[in-house]
């Protein structure tokens, strides 16, 4: 049988629609796991027809529509599945993760035209096309993995990958070489050394929400109470007039997102419907959202009114945000002031005054500020299979509570191959030349 | 008399490997070597097995060779090594008599009623440079045959360094093989030249033991080949010491005067087998190196001195040796001495071991580039099959990667080739866990016994420990109440289960083994040690194996996706230059194959795919 592989198939970067394709003999079995329609219910699914359903994400659903493609009948040969995807490249990323989660494997650089080559779907003609392709893509990846050789980043795995052979160095000479038993480290000076790549490996992995932000931008929740000016707010903050800005308490009903760049840093602004307590249904779903901004994003401003103290429904909304998202705006600051709190920031979006400070404390709390921009960030989700993969294995080796060091090593390489699918190095020699360069052995 | 279905050159463990399996499978087979004395001859220490070789060893005996019956015969110490560090890793080493060893080999030679040995040199092979028909001796005799085998280990052209003095000699005084390398290279093989060594032995007599620690032998233990019954006694013991700051002295003043500094060596050494000199220029920061006094026979007072190969002057070889502890009045009977040889670049070889260029012509052993006996007598067997073989139009026998270490040496002998002598490591196998000593003849012997080798004496035998292994895992099916097991659960440091436990379970835990169990219960009183070690540690490590296993799957998808012989690299379009031409020397039979070669890059194997699955 053969991995089920999947892979955001549209051209990476915005755009209203984007493709998730996955082919595999798991294929079909997969997108049942996640996507559900009315339609499905009580009938077998048909080939090449469009289905409306729900994509169940980590903790939300989104429509979108799916088609299937049995095998042989499919681009591949095999059977493919196709999710079409609303929201372009950053919901196209979220829906490939729960695949990835749910079985598939991350399809590698032209991988479908690869299996649809082999599973006798393209001519001779069309292959060489797709070597022409692969090449090209290949090409890309000596390049993108040139610059990604200069960033710390790389030369960090690389780190990594080096203590490990220097572990795995030594315990192949005490394998190899019983008789130099007295030179080589002890379990547990290996245990250490796996202790330690783990915590770095850990660190690195947090750098993929980094790359993430880089790529896909950071999420900031605008909440408060209704009318408090949130919608001012991010006009003032986007210099342009979207949002729907009236003096009537829950015109904003649905939540709107606007991205822009800031330094760099592109910057997403989620406008939430006035958070109350409410009876008209429309209202209460828009509320419901607002809440999930809250707690999916990554920077929340918490819009008040400084002219008035705040009330139990500010003292409960506060409650719902993660204090180490918080950002405290206080609005309405050309108006007599009654309220005054810590770090907070002081606007008035009618006068626009100090909305520059709003994206400053964002950059701030993001540590944007801090971020070289010349160290790439693992953007690459391969490289973040491969570290979280990584990390999994090594957790593993203490867990399993191994005894020998003949499984030991073994374990040990498994994790050294994955670090190589980063840096390149896999090949055994190397191991074997560090053995010669560090110990002295033989006759 | 003058014609042979097949004539071997040498009769080192290649040579030895190679005559008996040509024999065995019905081949008359000329066996000409430089002197009958070296036959079966250990020209540096006198032991055979250790990590990986073991392993070899036992790889031989289980497809139908001789090393393993030949050094059980002839063994004076026996060990177990890396008890404790896995199963994977346990290798069998025991320290042989010399003499009984080459008089044990030579003997099972001249008894084979299908080999023929004579003491001669050749100085030609002859051919037309596509097949072989024969070779000319020194003397003048011509002889014919359709395979030729050169097992020539370091007598081509070799030269012997001993500081300022050389002299052209093989090994220990035994002549050299003049001609044979100019009528290769007129063949159009290439040529290349190596460097190794070996160090002094002394008189026993005058060693001071006192002072060393002393190793002995481990009774009742394993042994190399399947069929030995009896197994070998301890009767001599191996003793450990040290260089020491005055020994580096010696040699760090004498420096100069060392051939490898001097410029006197050309050939390329080996990183494992370094000279002292060497050890102390890469490593100065090693106040010691450890040493292994090993004796070289029970008729003899000579000793090994493991650790110490060199090939300084012997003036300053009597000085450096006399600072070691124990050697402060030692005598040197036999100088050390280093060598440099003529040989052939191993991927000029197919895996077969037959020369891609000239049909019949195979090497085997240190001419391709090896160092070590069993390495060499692991490419003889297997060069002796495939020429057996190749008389009879068979395909040949390629042991892969994960059957045997040896399909691992020959796999990186033919495909990546080597720059200095090639030791096996048990770091080169990736599928270590599946290629242990206990289960070598589950392995090899099925092969064997389908290639001819295996006789019906060694395939009973076989069958009846695979018999006893069925019955072993279906008493591991006993279930055993908490109450009977606790004690053994207590006493071997094992948290008490709650329910009832089957006999398989209780041996997955780390402290428990089959035979704790069978001490307790006697359900295994009637197997063997061999079938209940094997079935031990498959149950033990069953989960690993299995990990090890899907990666096999991966590595068998690859080494079955066969390269038509017949295809031009030239015409690959997408194919990088450095690729075509390492993949149009190299020639590799799979994809597997061309994925390990060195410069052919991910992209150029999918590319390759691509047109293999274009072509049907």
């Amino acid at each position: 049988m053969t991995d089920t592989i999947a892979q955001i198939s549209t051209p990476l970067g915005s755009g209203g629609i984007a493709i998730v394709r996955m082919s595999g003999d798991d294929a079909l079995k997969i997108a049942h796991k996640l996507f559900y329609s009315k339609k499905l219910q009580n009938s077998e699914i048909t080939p090449r027809l469009l289905y409306l359903g729900d994509f169940q994400l980590n903790d939300a659903t989104e429509k979108c529509m799916m088609v299937y493609f049995k095998a042989p009948y499919s681009f591949t040969g095999e059977d493919v599945v196709e999710f079409q995807i609303h929201g372009g490249e950053y919901l196209a990323t979220k829906v490939l993760d729960e695949l990835i989660n749910a079985g598939a494997v991350l399809a590698k650089n032209g991988e479908f035209s690869k299996r649809a080559f082999l599973n006798g779907k393209m001519s001779l003609d069309e292959a060489e096309a797709t070597i022409d392709m692969i090449n090209a893509t290949s090409d890309a990846e000596i390049n993108a993995s040139s610059r990604l050789m200069h960033g710390k980043l790389f030369q960090k795995v690389k780190d990594v990958q080096d203590e490990l052979k220097d572990a795995l160095a030594n315990l192949e000479v005490a394998l190899d070489y019983p008789e130099h038993d007295d030179e080589t480290q002890s379990i547990e000076s290996v245990k250490q050394t796996l202790k330690n790549a783990v915590l770095t490996l850990k660190q690195l992995d947090n750098t993929h929400e980094n790359g993430k932000k880089i790529k896909f931008g950071v999420d900031v929740a605008i909440v408060g109470k209704p009318n408090v000016g949130k919608s001012s707010i991010l006009n003032a903050l986007l210099n342009e007039d979207r949002a729907i800005v009236t003096d009537v308490k829950g015109t904003t009903r649905d939540t709107l997102k606007e991205t822009i760049s800031y330094k760099g840093l592109k910057i997403n602004f989620i406008d939430t419907a006035g958070i109350r307590e409410s009876e008209d249904i429309v209202e209460k779903i828009g509320v419901e959202k607002s809440r999930k901004s809250i707690e999916e994003s990554d920077i929340v401003l918490f819009v008040l009114d400084s002219s008035e103290d705040m009330d139990d429904e500010d003292i409960q909304l506060e409650k719902t945000i993660d204090k180490r998202k918080l950002v405290y705006v206080l609005n309405k600051s050309d108006k007599p002031q009654k309220l005054s709190i810590d770090g907070a920031i002081y606007v008035s979006a009618k006068d626009n005054k100090n909305i520059d400070q709003i994206f400053e404390e964002i950059l701030k709390k993001t540590r944007f500020d801090k971020i070289d921009y010349s160290e790439l960030q693992i953007t690459n989700k391969r490289h973040h299979e491969a570290l979280k993969e990584a990390i999994i294995d090594i957790e593993e080796i203490f867990s399993r509570d191994i005894k020998t060091l003949d499984i030991l090593d073994m374990q040990i390489k498994k994790v050294w191959k994955k670090l190589g699918e980063i840096t390149g190095e896999t090949a055994n020699e190397t191991i074997i030349d560090e053995i010669f360069s560090k110990f002295c052995l033989g006759k | 008399m003058d014609n042979f279905d097949a004539i071997v050159i040498g009769g080192g463990h290649a040579g030895c490997e190679c005559a008996l399996a040509l024999a065995r499978l019905g081949k008359n087979t000329l066996m000409l070597t430089i002197s009958l004395d070296a036959i079966g001859f250990l020209p540096c220490n006198p032991s055979i097995g250790g990590t990986a070789k073991g392993h070899l060893v036992c790889e031989i005996d289980a497809l139908g060779g001789e090393m393993g019956v030949c050094a059980d015969k002839s063994a004076i110490q026996i060990r177990m090594l890396n008890r404790g560090k896995g199963p994977a890793v346990y290798s069998l080493r025991a320290q042989v008599d010399k003499q009984l060893y080459h008089n044990n080999m030579k003997k099972t030679l001249e008894e084979n009623l299908n080999i023929h040995i004579k003491q001669a040199e050749v100085d030609e092979i002859i051919s037309d440079g596509k097949s072989v028909y024969g070779v000319k001796t020194a003397q003048g005799e011509i002889y014919n045959a359709k395979a030729i085998i050169i097992c020539s280990g370091v007598y081509l052209k070799s030269r012997i360094i001993i500081g300022e003095y050389t002299k052209n000699s093989g090994p220990n005084g035994f002549s050299r093989s003049e001609n044979l390398s100019d009528s290769l290279k007129k063949l159009g093989v290439d040529l290349r030249r190596f460097k190794t060594g070996t160090p002094a032995r002394m008189n026993g007599r005058t060693i001071d033991y006192s002072k060393l620690c002393v190793q002995h032998g481990e009774e009742d233990i394993q042994t190399f080949s399947f069929m030995t019954t009896v197994p070998p006694k301890n009767v001599r013991d191996c003793y450990l010491t040290y260089t020491n700051e005055k020994t580096h002295e010696v040699i760090r003043q004498n420096l100069s005067r060392a051939p490898m500094y001097s410029g006197v060596i050309k050939g390329v050494g080996p990183r494992y087998c370094p000279s002292i000199e060497d050890k102390i220029v890469r490593f100065a920061d090693k106040t010691r190196h450890q040493i292994f006094l090993e004796p070289e026979g029970l008729n003899t007072n000579e000793v090994y001195v493991q650790g110490v190969s060199t090939s300084l002057p012997v003036d300053v070889q009597k000085k450096m040796y006399r600072t070691i502890e124990g050697l402060e009045n030692a005598e040197i009977m036999r100088d050390a001495y280093a060598i440099e040889y003529d040989l052939i670049d191993s991927t000029t070889l197919y895996p077969s071991l037959m020369h891609k260029t000239i049909q019949g012509l195979f090497f085997a052993g240190q001419i391709n580039g090896t160092s070590g006996y069993e390495e060499a007598a692991a490419q003889g067997i297997i060069a002796g099959i495939n020429a057996s073989r190749f008389l009879e139009h068979r395909e040949p026998l390629i042991l892969k990667r994960n059957e045997a270490y040896i399909g691992v040496l020959i796999d990186d002998l033919v495909t990546k080739g080597t720059n200095e002598p090639y030791r096996m490591m048990t770091s080169r196998a990736e599928y270590r866990l599946h290629l242990r000593q206990d289960n070598a003849d589950k392995r090899l012997t099925p092969i064997g016994r389908e290639i001819g080798l295996v006789d019906d004496k060694r395939w009973q035998k076989y069958q009846e420990k695979q018999q006893q292994i069925t019955k072993i895992y279906e008493i591991l099916n006993t279930k055993f109440k908490i109450f009977e097991i606790k004690d053994l659960y207590i006493e071997k440091n094992e948290s008490v289960p709650t329910t009832s436990q089957t006999i398989k379970k209780m041996i997955k835990r780390p402290n428990i083994d089959i035979f704790d169990v069978n001490e307790k219960f006697h359900l295994f009183d009637q197997f063997s040690k061999r079938a209940l070690e094997y079935v031990n540690t498959e149950v033990k490590f069953e989960g690993y194996l299995n990990q090890e296993e899907e990666d096999i799957q991966n590595f068998k998808k690859q080494e079955n996706m066969i390269i038509p012989k017949d295809i031009d690299y030239k015409d690959l379009k997408g194919l990088r230059i450095e690729a075509k031409q390492k993949l149009d020397k190299i020639r590799p039979s799979s994809i597997g194959q061309a994925s390990r070669i060195s410069g052919v890059s991910p992209a150029d194997v999918t590319i390759l795919i691509m047109y293999i699955k274009s072509m049907r």
